[in-house]
């Protein structure tokens, strides 16, 4: 996933906690936005975790491999 | 603030979907709410315009086909170059979300009149103008450089589709026969409620089938699908209080600006931009924009209202 997608999950993210706290005294909606908030840019930031290869699990290429 | 008894029902619909429960909605009766909740959105508009229609309808049509233009060109270019979609794609999505949904309408009128909160009874003729603009705009921002566009296509998809022609037609026999509503109104006024409870039924039955085409729309889509609607709602509040609708009003149009197309702009992209994504649009529209409008949006916009008009 590009970095660019983790960003604007993260900016979007922000929005929500900024405007489910601003809407608290509201009832459940105020918490809904800031559940969201913080669960879009988590779900980015694990899904980008699993896509990038990590160097240290790879398993070397073999040499070649004769026929013989 | 409580959930509206009408939500439930989108729950249930959501909530039997992912338990795996066995409903067979049929396909017949889907297809004849969605045709009852355009006529009857169509002719009390049409009704109320014949008793309350007012020179100050011109400017406000005006900038509502404004608002509807301005944020089909404000989704392009972030589903473009944020998102690195291809351009067919971007500019279907965007037409998408430059329309509105008949159906977080609905909810929106139910929500209003539950909370006794009064709005312009011609609104629906908002509705009706802006379905139109973003379906133009999308397809003029697909046409690739150097093609020709096909204008006679274009029209028939922009003036043609079925929201259009229903709400339409409805509009002008409401403003016609306005003095005859009585007797067709204990069907399309009365029944209301209970039809767009049945309808948000289906809808969340088919919102948790969408749900498995997340993980392969991936986080840019859903992140989309929620901040979009956010936005648009925000613009559509100031549009409509800078144009002197009531504060219900206000929450109206501010609820169209957020809301996503997911009949009437899916069929004309089908139509128009054949080789489009259409299961990404309608993922973000159906799967993510429409239940983030109906739960959390609706409420959201109605206090951003509250807020503007202090």
């Amino acid at each position: 996933m590009p970095k660019s997608h983790a960003y604007f999950a993260l900016f979007v993210g922000l929005v929500l906690i900024a405007l489910g706290s601003a809407l608290l005294s509201h009832g459940t909606t105020g918490w809904t936005l800031i559940f969201l908030g913080i669960g879009l840019p988590t779900l980015a930031i694990i899904s980008q975790q699993f896509a990038t290869p990590r160097e240290d699990i790879l398993i070397p290429a073999p040499a070649n491999i004769s026929n013989d | 603030m409580q959930l509206d008894i009408v939500i439930l029902f989108f729950l249930l619909g959501a909530a039997a979907r992912l338990i795996k429960a066995n409903i067979d909605f049929p396909k017949g009766l889907y297809q004849g709410l969605t045709l009852f909740l355009m006529i009857a959105i169509g002719l009390k508009g049409g009704i109320a315009l014949a008793e309350h229609g007012n020179s100050s309808l011109l400017p406000q049509s005006i900038a509502v086909i404004g608002l509807g233009i301005v944020l089909t060109l404000l989704a392009f270019p972030v589903l473009l170059y944020v998102g690195q979609l291809a351009r067919k794609d971007a500019a279907s999505i965007a037409a998408h979300y430059g329309s509105v949904s008949v159906g977080t309408y609905a909810v929106a009128v139910a929500l209003l009149e539950s909370n006794n909160i009064s709005y312009e009874a011609y609104f629906p003729l908002f509705v009706v103008l802006l379905e139109m603009p973003a379906i133009v705009v999308g397809l003029l921002l697909a046409k690739e450089a150097g093609k020709k566009l096909e204008t006679g296509k274009l029209l028939h998809e922009v003036f043609c589709n079925q929201g259009i022609v229903l709400m339409t037609g409805a509009l002008l026999i409401g403003y016609v026969a306005a003095e005859q509503a009585h007797t067709i109104t204990p069907l399309f006024k009365t029944l209301f409620h209970g039809a767009l409870a049945l309808f948000l039924l289906e809808m969340g039955m088919v919102a948790a089938d969408r749900l498995k085409h997340l993980k392969s729309s991936g986080q840019f889509i859903l992140s989309f699908g929620i901040a979009t609607p956010l936005l648009g709602g925000a613009l559509g509040c100031v549009t409509g209080h800078l144009i002197d609708l009531s504060q219900g009003g206000a929450i109206l149009l501010a609820v169209l600006g957020a809301s996503a197309s997911y009949i009437a702009v899916p069929a004309a992209m089908r139509v128009a931009i054949p080789d489009a994504n259409h299961g990404l649009s309608i993922t973000a529209s159906l799967g993510i924009t429409f239940p983030f409008n109906v739960m959390v949006g609706i409420p959201t916009y109605i206090v951003f209202s509250q807020w503007m008009a202090l």
